[in-house]
This record gives C-alpha cells, sequence and structure tokens, in this order.
C-alpha cells in the first residue's frame, strides 16, 4: 500500500468517524431540545393553574402557549387526513384557528383547578429523524387517578427546532382520536370540509 | 363443592342475550360509509351507544358524582383496591393460560395476602402490582381474531373477541366455587356493580368529556377504546400502534 492510499483510508475513516459523531451529536441535541420543550410547557401550565383567573382567561392563555409550543400546522394537517389536500386555503386556515381553540378550550376544562402536578420524566427516544418520542408519569396527588402514563410526541426537524405534534395518555393519542371523529364527521356529510368547520364551530359556541 | 353460576347469569343473561341478538341481527353499513373498517356494525351500535348513554346520564352519572362528592378518597381507593383484588383470580387464572408465571404468582400473592383485608387495604409492599388479564386478552395471545366491534347494554363497546372472553370470565369465576356460603354469595353478586362504579368515579372527568365535549362521542369512545385496548395487549406491543402509523404516513412538509 502506497502513503497515498493509506493517508486516503486514514482520511475516509476520520470522517466516517466524524460523519457518525455530528450525527449521534445532532440525535442528542434533539431529544434534550424536545426533553425542555415539554418541561417548559409543564412549567408554563402549573403558572397558568396557580394564577387565579377566569375560565375565559385562562383558556387564552393555553391558546398562547398552544401557538407557542406546539406545531399546530402539522396537527391541522395530521388530523384530517386525505380530507386536508381536498381543502381550499381559505378553509386550511379556518380550520387551523378552530383546531387551536378547541384544544385550548378542552386543555381548561380538563385541568380544571388542578394546579399540583409533577411529572415524572422516564425516556426520550427518536422516533426516526424527524420526532422524538418524550415519556413519562403525569403525578397528580389527591385526584382520582394519581398517576398517568402520558408520551408527548415533538417533532423536531432540525437541531433549532422543537414543537409538540401530539400528546397520548395511557396509550391514547389526541391527534389519532380528533382525526377519527374529524373523519366520522366529514364522511356523514358527503366529504364536505366545511361541515367539520361547522361542527368545531358549533362545539365551541357552547 | 359445589358450582353455582346462576348469580352471576342472573346480572348478565339480558347482556349475553342481547348480544347473542346484536351479532344475528346488526344491521350494518355500506363499507364506503363505515367511519372506521372494524366497525362494520356501525348503526346497531350506535343505537346501543345512544342507550347506555341514556343510562348512564339518567342513572350512573348522578350515583357516582354523589359518590364523589360524599365518599373520602380514602374510603374510595379502598373501594378500587378491593374491586382489583376482587379481580385477580382471574389474572392469576389467564396469566398462567398465557404463559406468564411471574403475573401468576405475583397476583396469587396479593389475593392470598390480602384476603386479610378483603383487599381494601394493601398489605403487599411490592412497587408495580400484578397486570391485569383477561380471557380476551388471552385469546389475542392464541392468536384468535379480535373480530368485528360491538356495543353490548350496560358494558359499553367492545371487540367480539373481548365480549366472549367478558362472558367467559363470568362462566369460569373462581369465585363460583365459594357461593356456598350465603354472605360471600351476596358480595360476589355486588361486584359487578361495584366495580361498575368505581371504575366511573375513577374516570368520571374522562367519561364526561367524551360526552360532552366531543364532536362525535361515540367515535371518541371507540377510538379511546381500541388504543387503550392495543396499550395493553400483550401480543400486539411489538407492533406500531395507530398513533405510530399515522406519523409514519405523515408527510412532514407544510
Amino acid at each position: 500500500m502506497t502513503v497515498y492510499s493509506k493517508l486516503s483510508v486514514l482520511l475516509f475513516s476520520v470522517c466516517m468517524l466524524c460523519g457518525i459523531f455530528m450525527n449521534n451529536a445532532a440525535l442528542a441535541s434533539k431529544t434534550d431540545n424536545a426533553v425542555s420543550l415539554v418541561n417548559e410547557l409543564l412549567e408554563e401550565v402549573s403558572n397558568i393553574q396557580k394564577t387565579e383567573v377566569s375560565m375565559e382567561q385562562r383558556r387564552a392563555e393555553f391558546l398562547k402557549l398552544i401557538y407557542a409550543y406546539f406545531d399546530i400546522t402539522i396537527i391541522a394537517k395530521a388530523s384530517t387526513g386525505p380530507y386536508w389536500r381536498a381543502a381550499t386555503s381559505d378553509e386550511k386556515e379556518h380550520y387551523t384557528k378552530l383546531i387551536s381553540e378547541l384544544i385550548a378550550d378542552v386543555t381548561s376544562s380538563q385541568l380544571g383547578e388542578i394546579d399540583n402536578f409533577s411529572f415524572d420524566f422516564q425516556s426520550s427516544i427518536p422516533k426516526g429523524d424527524k420526532m422524538v418520542m418524550v415519556s413519562g408519569n403525569l403525578l397528580v396527588p389527591n385526584q382520582s387517578i394519581t398517576k398517568i402514563s402520558v408520551k408527548w410526541r415533538v417533532s423536531t426537524p432540525n437541531s433549532d427546532i422543537a414543537k409538540i405534534i401530539d400528546i397520548e395518555f395511557e396509550n391514547i393519542s389526541m391527534l389519532v382520536t380528533q382525526k377519527q371523529e374529524n373523519i366520522a364527521i366529514i364522511r356523514k356529510n358527503a366529504g364536505s370540509f366545511p361541515a367539520l368547520i361547522e361542527a368545531i364551530e358549533g362545539k365551541l359556541r357552547k | 363443592m359445589k358450582f353455582k353460576f346462576m348469580k352471576i347469569h342472573q346480572f348478565y343473561l339480558p347482556i349475553i342475550v342481547c348480544l347473542g341478538f346484536i351479532l344475528t341481527s346488526c344491521s350494518g353499513v355500506d363499507k364506503s360509509d363505515a367511519s372506521y373498517n372494524r366497525d362494520p356494525f356501525e348503526n346497531t351500535n350506535r343505537q346501543i351507544y345512544a342507550f347506555n348513554d341514556s343510562v348512564d346520564t339518567l342513572i350512573l352519572e348522578p350515583v357516582v358524582y354523589g359518590y364523589n362528592k360524599a365518599i373520602p378518597q380514602s374510603a374510595k381507593t379502598a373501594v378500587a383496591n378491593h374491586v382489583f383484588w376482587a379481580g385477580l383470580p382471574n389474572t392469576a387464572l389467564n396469566s398462567g393460560l398465557q404463559g406468564k408465571w411471574e403475573n401468576t404468582a405475583l397476583s396469587s400473592l396479593h389475593f392470598s395476602v390480602n384476603a386479610l383485608t378483603l383487599g381494601l387495604i394493601n398489605l403487599v409492599s411490592e412497587e408495580e402490582p400484578p397486570v391485569s388479564q383477561d380471557f380476551g386478552k388471552t385469546l389475542s395471545v392464541y392468536d384468535v381474531p379480535e373480530g368485528p366491534y360491538v356495543v353490548l347494554p350496560i358494558l359499553g363497546g367492545k371487540t367480539s373477541r373481548h365480549a366472549f372472553g367478558q362472558v367467559a370470565n363470568m362462566i369460569v369465576n373462581p369465585y363460583s366455587a365459594l357461593e356456598e356460603k350465603k354472605a360471600i354469595s351476596q358480595a360476589v353478586s355486588m361486584q359487578p356493580v361495584l366495580s361498575t362504579i368505581s371504575w366511573r368515579a375513577a374516570n368520571f372527568d374522562i367519561v364526561n368529556d367524551i360526552k360532552y365535549n366531543s364532536l362525535d362521542g361515540y367515535v371518541r369512545a371507540r377510538s379511546a377504546y381500541y388504543q387503550n385496548r392495543f396499550g395493553e395487549m400483550p401480543s400486539l406491543s411489538v407492533q406500531p400502534s395507530e398513533a405510530d402509523a399515522l406519523f409514519d404516513d405523515l408527510d412532514f412538509e407544510k
């Protein structure tokens, strides 16, 4: 083997090692970002719950969190399945706004007066190269169910961006459930996307 | 030892008859209209769901509301412990049938030790309690197909396999061996009522959320059932969940 060949092999090996190292570093950075995002969100939720405000104000605060911490465009797209493509851009925009409000509405009513909870982190696992699953238990003392298994799906398209796209409580994905409800409504109305928008508006008005 | 099954059967007989009736006379929907391909009898299921919903609104919800308000949390925990304890013989039996010997031993241990308090107080300081098993899960281990989704009066929505497993659990209930003693017999008869109230109380907000906050309560209940049951299934834990499949297919580009 000539000196040139030896150098080539050495250079190739160094490049491979650097590639593996950088890839691992990027993955580690993504999982760290995902865990930080979940912890930050829970802290913000806890602060809102501890503050004495009206239900309307609380809902408004949750709506801000949803825009800040959730990838609402992905959620809107995934929750309407094949009907997303058929919708007009106005319908998409309107639905995206409504689904954010619906999540804020449901979250504020579900959390009610609970202000004492903590998150017992268990693991963060990359799912492919664009998503991280953060798992743990939500500990809620003095409630009928004191320990709830929670998984957060966090979209991580690159090392700098992390946004939540789904939450699973006791294996029940909020996004899958919403998608199935949405599709049932659209199908019941002969494939009409505006019928879904109308149904959500009706629900929010109640 | 004399086995008596009638106590259990008297309570569940109308349900079992209805199950047979539903499975033989279900009105289906056109495949293109079925919102979920596991639910070919959606029209009939929706009618029974509406009946169950009315029963819940008129009877169960007010009773459980009062139960939640009047009974202290420690007493509710004791009742929930008792209901869990009462299901342990079935768990031990089904764990054995599934070859899960550790769970069989653990549930037998919990049952024997906690029998001193009728299960009201957990005397075993095990960090992880035994995992509840039923005959439906055992059937899944032996690759019995899950069958169509059916909504049963009072018992709610289940796969046919799960519904059949529930009936089998009642028939082979190990308590039937103890029914010669009147007090135990009465206690056994109360189990379905007690477990229903305890379950509804523990899941009061979740069930109410499905009833009052959903766009389509029937679809949300069905979706939650399938996802939760999938998470509990021993034979399916290696397969991707519905959420995994959703994100695998999703194009992340906006």
